[in-house]
């Protein structure tokens, strides 16, 4: 899967620094660490001379009361180690993948896919998606005559993979001899279990109280991504079935929906605001 | 709403009350972020160890005016870093752009081949060639510098929610042009999305 992380290590590469920064260890940090230090003493220890020390004290003195209170209650401990371990299991990183969309491909011999128009109006119109792109190119393949390929990707779809290819031979009896191949569109969220357990629980909270409330949790949370508020429509519906339907649009200024090959230039500055 | 407090300002204001540990961390938290700030502004090595070793001057210096109302403290020491730098090439009347200099842009049409690991790599870099200025410093800031949406957004005076939109928008962009060069210049390559 070619994916935006992928663009973003490039970018990372591209920016890299010029010059190896200036390591944080080894004995010329250690020096400038201690000509750090001594300007800071120059400035602020002198003014208080034992504050540091104080704190510290302080702080050692009542980290041994706390430990001392806990090793007397073994069952505080255990607990204490537990919610240690919890704590450390919920900062590591862990990722997991989105649904998107699919990618229906297409392939037939050269020059043989007169109907491509039909198909990708038909696919789009069959699978209701939210936003289409069509490729359609000429593949010279090694060992292999020229193939012209086909494909659709389809994102927000009503469709279930697998589910169109043979709606497609049906409609389209040219493509009885094309190789037809269905790719779900995945994308990868990575996050630390922390935030997954809280987008769950988010998730949770949605269900659990009512519409007017859930849609209001949701606003707040779009608010807290950067969305403004004339971007964003949110609408929840409780349906007949039980289940609670979410529809979330969000306003993509300067973005045209017809035409991918005349959007606007979205890099620059003035249609990005 | 969820308020987020800035862990670095708990320190500043145990530092400035004379607490030497606090300013220890603080010095080992900080100096990551100015020495790869430095690194990508500055050729010699020599000059970047110096600069580092200013900019911790100049943060001990300023150490008690800082106010975390008016923004954090990584934010406030990278703008010390940006203005040690700009005084560096000032100092030694280097005819590079100042602004350039202090926003990491000159990296992304320096030279640079040396590190172009393949094809992809390179049309990246052509791609962001031709990318406006702003769009340029946003992507260096946030993939050269490593910094964060909200401390990009403190540097340069926007709002945090437009410098995601414009880093997340240039990013898509970056990736479709990216995509349709390829398709152009690697016809039998097959998707593989």
């Amino acid at each position: 899967m070619r994916s935006e992380p992928l663009i973003e290590a490039r970018l990372r590469e591209l920016h890299a620094p010029r010059i190896e920064p200036s390591p944080a260890h080894g004995e010329a940090a250690d020096a400038r660490e201690a000509e750090a230090l001594a300007a800071w003493s120059q400035r602020y220890a002198n003014a208080r001379p034992d504050a540091g020390q104080r704190a510290a004290s302080g702080r050692g003195a009542s980290l041994l009361g706390v430990l001392g209170v806990f090793g007397r209650h073994r069952l505080a401990v255990a607990l204490a180690a537990m919610l240690m371990a919890i704590v450390g299991a919920c900062v590591l990183p862990t990722s997991y993948e989105i649904p998107l969309g699919i990618s229906v491909e297409i392939r037939v011999a050269a020059g043989e896919l007169d109907s491509a128009q039909e198909i990708a109006n038909y696919v789009q119109a069959r699978s209701n998606a939210a936003e289409v792109d069509v490729l359609m190119r000429e593949v010279v393949g090694a060992g292999s005559g020229p193939q012209f390929v086909m494909m659709i990707r389809l994102w927000d779809h009503e469709l279930a993979l697998g589910e169109i290819e043979l709606e497609l031979r049906e409609q389209f009896p040219e493509l009885e001899g094309a190789e037809i191949i269905e790719t779900p569109l995945e994308g990868e969220i990575e996050t630390i279990w922390a935030r997954r357990l809280a987008n769950r629980a988010f998730s949770l909270s949605l269900r659990e109280v009512d519409v007017e409330q859930a849609r209001a949790q949701l606003l707040l949370e779009l608010q807290a991504q950067g969305f403004e508020d004339d971007e964003v429509v949110v609408e929840v519906r409780d349906r007949e079935d039980g289940q609670r339907e979410v529809e979330v649009q969000i306003e993509r200024r300067g973005f045209q929906a017809d035409g991918h090959e005349h959007d606007p230039p979205v890099m620059d500055p003035a249609s990005l605001d | 709403m969820l308020i987020v407090r800035d862990p670095l300002a708990r320190r500043v204001r145990q530092a400035v009350a004379g607490d030497r540990r606090a300013f220890t961390r603080l010095y080992r938290e900080l100096h990551p972020l100015v020495a790869r700030f430095i690194a990508r502004r500055v050729d010699s090595r020599a000059d970047a160890e110096e600069l580092v070793a200013e900019v911790f001057r100049r943060v001990v210096e300023h150490l008690g005016g800082f106010d975390p109302s008016r923004g954090s403290v990584r934010a406030w020491v990278l703008r010390i870093a940006r203005n040690a730098v700009i005084d560096h090439y000032r100092t030694r009347k280097s005819p590079v752009a100042l602004e350039a200099i202090a926003d990491g842009l000159r990296e992304t049409t320096g030279p640079l081949d040396h590190l172009i690991a393949d094809e992809r790599t390179r049309q990246i870099r052509e791609i962001l060639a031709e990318c406006p200025e702003q769009t340029r410093q946003l992507l260096a800031m946030r993939y050269g510098d490593g910094l964060r949406h909200a401390e990009i957004a403190e540097l340069l005076g926007l709002r945090e929610s437009a410098v995601r939109k414009r880093i997340s928008r240039a990013i898509s962009e970056l990736r479709t042009r990216s995509r349709a060069l390829e398709d152009e210049q690697n016809p039998e390559v097959s998707h593989a999305l």
